[in-house]
């Protein structure tokens, strides 16, 4: 799993002049354990997602089963289907409705790089959301298990905080970057 | 003089950090509420069992960026919140939590609450006018008409009440069900009972009756532009509001602060225990009913409430003159 | 010195006029609905100040919290932008000004030669004891029965009057098969 992308998502409000230290500590802590996502879900990722927030693999646990329905109240927008050239404006608009800190989540292999839609003659569909707005975490799958999208959550918290929350399983340790 | 006023100031600054506290922990249980009836745990990870779960969401609710629509009303997008939170919070001071002790024990306790809910539905309306937005100021409107018919039921739902006790100051009130079964209004005002608690869930715009609020995926919401701390004033203020209901229908219909037995030390005990089980009666509904259709809500709270709140004055009044003493 | 509930009714009094007198000179017919709101809310301080506190109550749920939300709706359906952009709504500013000091010419005098009827049957006292809404139960239904079925009837004819207004023509196709029963030339039952 790949990641990419800073700490504090790009927002329209200039970053602060002061820094002080163990306060911006408790921030990200806060921040990384209340995460409301966006409900943007496009196609058959999004089955996924509600599956991740359902009774199975609850994302509610980690303080991130909040959907709000309007980007002004979401931190997190999780792109989860194939973005085409139709919604690509509404995708961005969305983004910058969100008040700063925002982070992404580009779920699914549509959102990455376009997926199995990448082909010469593709008319319609925008080959990867980081085209449009800045990405923080990329959930390759087609679709990505539940247990991925939550890891992709795990991540970002652990992005933010600098603190993993569950000890890596061995066999992801040996990726190759 | 000078020394009542002080402790005035201090009961206030004690009753609103409790209540802020309770507000806090009713966003965390309704979570875990709602996650158990849906067979799933709700927050589990943010300190033991969840616990810090709200502190976590308010500290990053505070610290967003405040987002301002360029073409909205400053005055009106700033003030509406702040109307909200402040008619919700008013009300608490006329509760009282037990025998004697009430922030101010007025002889118009009830009309006071009616009052301060009809402000806060203008908090709604103004809210959803001043985002100039076509899905905020449709969702402020139909809150508002919703809001003004159904206070109208749990009006006249509490009528019934008014009657039975003779007066309408919340402590008197208390005191005179204990002439009724079991020591509460619920048996003999069984009409007036669920017509309160249908009215009460209307007038928090909670489910099934929250299609203009924020949860609704149709229609944006009138909190729709609101970010950050200010979202987070309309959400306190919806649960505040949720307490002072709860708090009005343990008054009026079961039995207040009184308990089958005392409790040395903590006369609280009763009333809290009553608020909380009206509350989970707000989470259980809202985890197990659908939501109702706009038309459904207006023909709901004309049609079938007012009649039935209607017919229970005038059955209590027959009931008062010929029955009862 | 100012006693205390001499200070409230200053501030009452002041702050009535005051809000008045700034809704009818803001552009924004919301922000005068607004400050209307706001109004009430010190009238029903007023109320207070007299013992009325029944009074005060109905008059924040009823005027302020139903009465003023409905006139809210009839101004959002005004278009706001082309007010706003009207720079006045009488021709010359003369006749307005004249007309206005006529009538507060004859108010203040209406004022001055004020005088105090005759007390009612209700001391301070005997309000206080028994709460207004009690006192103000009783006079209604005993001595003024008729006047309060009279204003029941009004309000009856007007809930009636809307009633009709609002009704459903029965002949009028609202629906495509509607329509084209009527085209077909059948009768509309429903």
């Amino acid at each position: 799993m790949e990641e990419r992308g800073t700490a504090m998502g790009t927002g329209s409000t200039l970053p602060p002049i002061i820094h002080i230290a163990q306060l911006e500590k408790i921030l990200n802590l806060a921040r990384a354990n209340s995460l409301w996502p966006l409900t943007f879900g496009l196609a058959c990722c999004a089955i996924e997602m509600m599956s991740a927030a359902g009774p199975r693999f609850d994302l509610d646990r980690f303080g991130a089963g909040v959907f709000r329905a309007t980007p002004r109240q979401a931190d997190v927008m999780i792109v989860a289907g194939t973005v085409t050239r139709k919604m690509a404006p509404a995708v961005v608009r969305l983004y910058d409705q969100m008040p700063a800190p925002k982070w992404v989540i580009a779920m699914g292999n549509c959102a990455i790089s376009g997926g199995p839609f990448k082909l010469g003659y593709n008319y319609s569909v925008v080959e990867g959301v980081d085209n449009l707005i800045p990405v923080d975490v990329y959930v390759p799958g087609c679709p990505p298990r539940p247990e991925a999208l939550i890891e992709a959550f795990i991540k970002l918290q652990e992005n933010l905080t600098g603190t993993r929350r569950f000890p890596e399983s061995p066999e992801a340790t040996t990726e190759t970057a | 003089m000078v020394i009542e006023i002080l402790l005035t100031i201090l009961l206030i600054v004690v009753v609103f950090s409790v209540i802020m506290l309770h507000v806090a922990y009713a966003t965390y249980f309704e979570r875990k509420v709602i996650g158990h009836m849906q067979v799933r745990m709700g927050p589990m990870r943010v300190g033991p069992h969840g616990l810090l779960q709200p502190i976590a969401d308010g500290i990053k609710l505070f610290f967003k960026e405040d987002v301002f629509p360029e073409t909205a009303d400053k005055p009106t997008f700033y003030a509406a919140p702040i109307i909200c939170l402040v008619a919700a919070l008013t009300s608490i001071a006329v509760i009282p939590f037990w025998e004697g002790m009430a922030i101010s024990d007025i002889n118009i306790g009830l009309l006071f609450i009616l009052a301060m809910s009809s402000l806060a539905g203008w908090g709604v309306v103004l809210a959803g006018w001043a985002s100039n937005s076509k899905y905020a100021f449709l969702g402020g409107l139909r809150a508002s008409a919703q809001i003004i018919s159904y206070e109208i039921a749990m009006g006249l739902s509490i009528v019934g009440v008014m009657m039975m006790a003779g007066s309408l100051n919340m402590s008197e009130i208390v005191k005179a069900q204990a002439q009724s079964p079991f020591g509460i209004y619920a048996i003999p005002q069984v009409l007036g009972f669920f017509v309160f608690l249908v009215a009460m869930l209307a007038e928090t715009n909670r489910t099934p009756f929250d299609m203009p609020e924020c949860e609704s995926e149709l229609v944006a919401g009138y909190c729709t532009e609101y970010a950050g701390f200010r979202f987070a004033l309309f959400f306190l203020g919806e649960y505040v509001g949720m307490i002072v209901m709860a708090s009005v229908g343990t008054i009026c219909f079961l039995g207040g602060w009184t308990g089958p037995f005392e409790v040395p030390f903590f006369p609280i005990i009763w009333f809290m225990l009553k608020v909380y089980f009206l509350i989970f009666f707000f989470y259980w509904v809202r985890a197990t009913l659908p939501r109702y259709r706009y038309d459904q809500i207006m023909a709901l709270g004309w049609k079938v409430l007012i009649p039935l709140a209607l017919g229970n004055v005038i059955l209590t009044g027959i009931m008062k003159t010929f029955v009862w003493h | 010195m100012l006693t205390l509930p001499q200070f409230f009714f200053i501030y009452f009094a002041l702050a009535i006029i005051f809000l008045a007198g700034m809704a009818v000179n803001v552009r924004n017919p919301v922000h005068s609905v607004l400050l209307v709101l706001a109004m009430f809310f010190h009238m029903a301080g007023v109320y207070l100040m007299l013992n009325a506190e029944f009074l005060a109550a109905v008059q924040v749920i009823v005027y302020a919290g139903a009465v003023l939300v409905l006139y809210l709706f009839v101004v959002f359906l005004v278009n706001i932008k082309e007010e706003i952009r009207l720079k006045r709504f009488i021709g010359s500013y003369t006749t307005g000004r004249v007309i206005t000091i006529g009538m507060l010419a004859t108010l203040l005098a209406a004022a001055w030669s004020f005088k105090l009827g005759p007390a009612g049957t209700w001391s301070i006292e005997a309000v206080r004891e028994i709460t207004h809404t009690r006192a103000l139960g009783i006079e209604m239904f005993s001595h003024y029965m008729l006047p309060f079925e009279i204003a029941g009837v009004i309000l009856l004819v007007a809930v009636v009057g809307g009633m009709a207004l609002a009704k459903k023509d029965r002949n009028r196709a609202t629906t495509t098969e509607e329509r084209r029963a009527l085209m077909r030339g059948e009768e509309l039952g429903e």
